[in-house]
């Protein structure tokens, strides 16, 4: 890890994650697995989530209460090793929803 | 709520009686004293930015072989007064002055001129060929009224004292009960007022501010209440009352040879305030556009070529056009009072804000309304507090001074900010507002830098740190929200206006639990709400409003209580 990367997960833990939250927590456990979901698989192209039982929700709900939602979280951020970084879609689209409804 | 050790040490600061301190006085270009001295004759001392010059030779026998006269007026922008100097003998004109003086004093008037840099003259009135003038026998550069009374070791101290109150500067400057003590106004809107309030010394530093907005939205107050007590700023009046000449300069019709000042030149590296812009000629916009965003302009005239320096923050306060009605027209179709010049300004301005109304506090009307009525009853006044403002005032015009000259450096910070701007480029917000002529506009990325640097430099600081990106970023954003997302056009074509927006949003945040699509609550207290908020009408119309999928937004559950749901295209 470059010392570019460290300032710039900093700068993404301290300007997103709580914004990620309060987004996360407002929606429903349905969208909330999609979300999730569509975050996962384009982290892991090679291998996406599957749905391992007719719960997929369920699972979803273990799966983050194991592993917490800043593992999913930065899931949505790529750091380059000079410091550059691209948000995944659906971060982008919560900032813009955040910012509407503050 | 200002910490009392921060607010002492500004009274102390401010009246000299802080070890640092020799005291803060108010310095600013005045010709009073000379106009004052007209009947009497006396000698006395102005100051003030030279706006013309014409040059006389004489030679008469009083006056002495190969003699010149050079007139030339000052201005303090308000007032302005006509003075000479001479090399000519005392039989001619008394009070002239040796060839050598002359030609230094004329240099200064010169440089003056076309930099627009305030010169102190002395002097007295006398006749002259039936005419009374000034002539001025004694001149120098005047006191640099941008240079802060403030040196490093205060401003240390400052945010040493600051730091222990667990305040910033910045926190100091918003309050509610100083600066903005006489008038309510958003967070957002605050911020961007300070920004302005900066000093521009280089290009790069210039920051432009839209305030488009309905009619009785407070905007002059802003500049009465807030800008003008705070810094130095003038206002240029509406369309009729504010012509080409008196922004830019012009030919002086006495002497085609000199070019007056106009306002744009004289508030060079401070700020100017255009009210009611949507008043004024489209080609006024048209001229102004290179001094946006060059910091100079260059006019010819006749056989005058001549550059004018004005480094000056612009702020465009007017409504949006008259044909424009909140139910019908889309929110861009508010910055047409730009007419022909929409898009080049638009990508000029570093903030808009093109709102109908600035506050979105739900109990906004009724705090404005308690501004107002204890500014009527002098309230600040009676409760000794403006003693606190007049000191909150006199320091910060100093402070900002100081910090403006700052030079935040972006250097270590520049992927996290190259990412986030491309985030936001990437947004249909952005490319509906910004981008409509190209793939981006360089201007809003080099806008983006001005505010990060901006909010360094109010903080007091120059060492960029992660939290003046994170406020340049909200105030940029929220700058695009107001002029594409909070306004949405599904909802105009419904026919719902922007108070039954804003109400249903404050219903959903006030009312939500953060659990599903809708909320659930009892319709009398969300009734008592929507009273409270003076937006009873509203209320009773979000229950006539119909989704796309033909349900209600508002569904009675019975036993009093209603069903609201947030998936509504007003609050996307």
């Amino acid at each position: 890890m470059t010392a570019q990367q460290d300032l710039s997960q900093a700068f993404i833990y301290g300007y997103y994650f709580n914004k990620f939250m309060i987004y996360i927590k407002s929606m429903e456990w349905d969208e909330r697995y999609e979300f999730l979901r569509a975050i996962y698989d384009d982290k892991h192209p090679e291998t996406p989530w599957e749905e391992r039982s007719d719960q997929p929700v369920q699972d979803m709900i273990e799966y983050a209460a194991r592993k917490e939602y800043v593992h999913f979280f930065w899931m949505g951020f790529t750091v380059n090793e000079d410091g550059t970084y691209i948000v995944h879609e659906k971060i982008r689209y919560l900032m813009h929803k955040i910012k509407v409804n503050a | 709520m200002i910490p009392q050790n921060v607010l002492d040490f500004i009274r102390k600061t401010v009246d000299g009686s802080h070890p640092l301190s020799e005291g803060i006085v108010e310095k600013h270009e005045n010709v009073g004293s000379i106009i004052a001295s007209l009947v009497a004759g006396s000698t006395v001392e102005g100051s003030g930015v030279a706006t013309k010059r014409i040059i006389k030779g004489v030679s008469t026998k009083d006056a002495g072989k190969d003699k010149t006269v050079i007139e030339f007026a000052i201005s303090d922008g308000e007032n302005s007064a006509d003075c000479v100097i001479h090399n000519c003998g005392a039989k001619y004109l008394a009070g002239g002055i040796g060839d050598k003086t002359l030609a230094e004093y004329d240099q200064i008037i010169r440089k003056s001129v076309s930099e627009g840099k305030p010169i102190k003259i002395e002097g007295c009135y006398t006749n002259f060929q039936r005419k009374r003038v000034f002539v001025v026998e004694d001149m120098d550069w005047a006191e640099d009224s941008h240079e802060s009374q403030l040196d490093d070791k205060q401003i240390a101290e400052f945010l040493k004292i600051c730091n222990a109150q667990g305040t910033t500067p910045l926190d100091v400057m918003l309050d509610d009960e100083g600066l903005w003590a006489e008038i309510y106004a958003d967070e957002e809107l605050k911020k961007a007022v300070m920004l302005f309030c900066l000093s521009p010394f280089e290009k790069e530093d210039m920051i432009h501010f839209g305030l488009i907005t309905n009619p009785g939205e407070g905007k002059n107050h802003l500049v009465d209440k807030v800008i003008s007590p705070l810094v130095r700023c003038r206002m240029a009046a509406t369309g009729k009352l504010s012509t080409f000449a008196a922004i830019f300069g012009a030919m002086s019709s006495d002497d085609l040879s000199s070019i007056e000042l106009g306002l744009l030149p004289k508030m060079h590296h401070d700020r100017i305030v255009f009210s009611e812009f949507q008043t004024m000629e489209e080609d006024v916009f048209g001229e102004m556009l290179n001094v946006m965003s060059d910091g100079h302009y260059t006019m010819q005239k006749g056989k005058m070529d001549v550059t004018r320096h004005a480094l000056t923050n612009m702020g465009f306060f007017g409504n949006p056009p008259n044909y424009w009605r909140e139910d019908q027209h889309d929110k861009e179709e508010m910055l047409q009072a730009f007419g022909k010049y929409t898009l080049p300004i638009i990508s000029r301005l570093t903030i808009i804000f093109a709102k109908p109304t600035l506050n979105s506090d739900p109990n906004a009307e009724t705090k404005i309304r308690r501004k107002i009525l204890d500014n009527m009853d002098k309230k600040h006044k009676k409760s000794g507090k403006n003693a606190i403002l007049d000191d909150l005032r006199a320091f910060f015009r100093e402070y900002l001074l100081y910090v403006s000259k700052l030079q935040p450096e972006l250097g270590l910070y520049a992927n996290i900010i190259e990412s986030e701007f491309e985030r936001i480029e990437s947004t249909d917000n952005f490319k509906e507002a910004f981008a409509k002529r190209g793939k981006t506009d360089n201007r809003k990325w080099a806008g983006l830098l001005s505010l990060i640097r901006g909010f360094a430099r109010l903080q007091g600081v120059d060492k960029l740190n992660m939290n003046h990106i994170q406020m340049g970023l909200d105030i940029f954003q929220e700058s695009l929200e107001t002029l594409t997302a909070s306004f949405p056009r599904a909802s105009l074509s419904q026919g719902v206006d922007y108070e039954s927006l804003e109400l249903h949003r404050s219903i959903i945040k006030r009312f939500d639990s953060g659990m599903g699509s809708a909320i659930v609550a009892k319709k009398s207290e969300v009734r008592d709400f929507a009273k409270k908020a003076n937006r009873i009408k509203q209320f009773n119309d979000l229950f006539k409003v119909i989704l796309d999928d033909g349900s209600k937004l508002i569904e009675e559950m019975g036993k009093g209580e209603i069903l609201v749901k947030k998936d509504w295209e007003g609050v996307q």
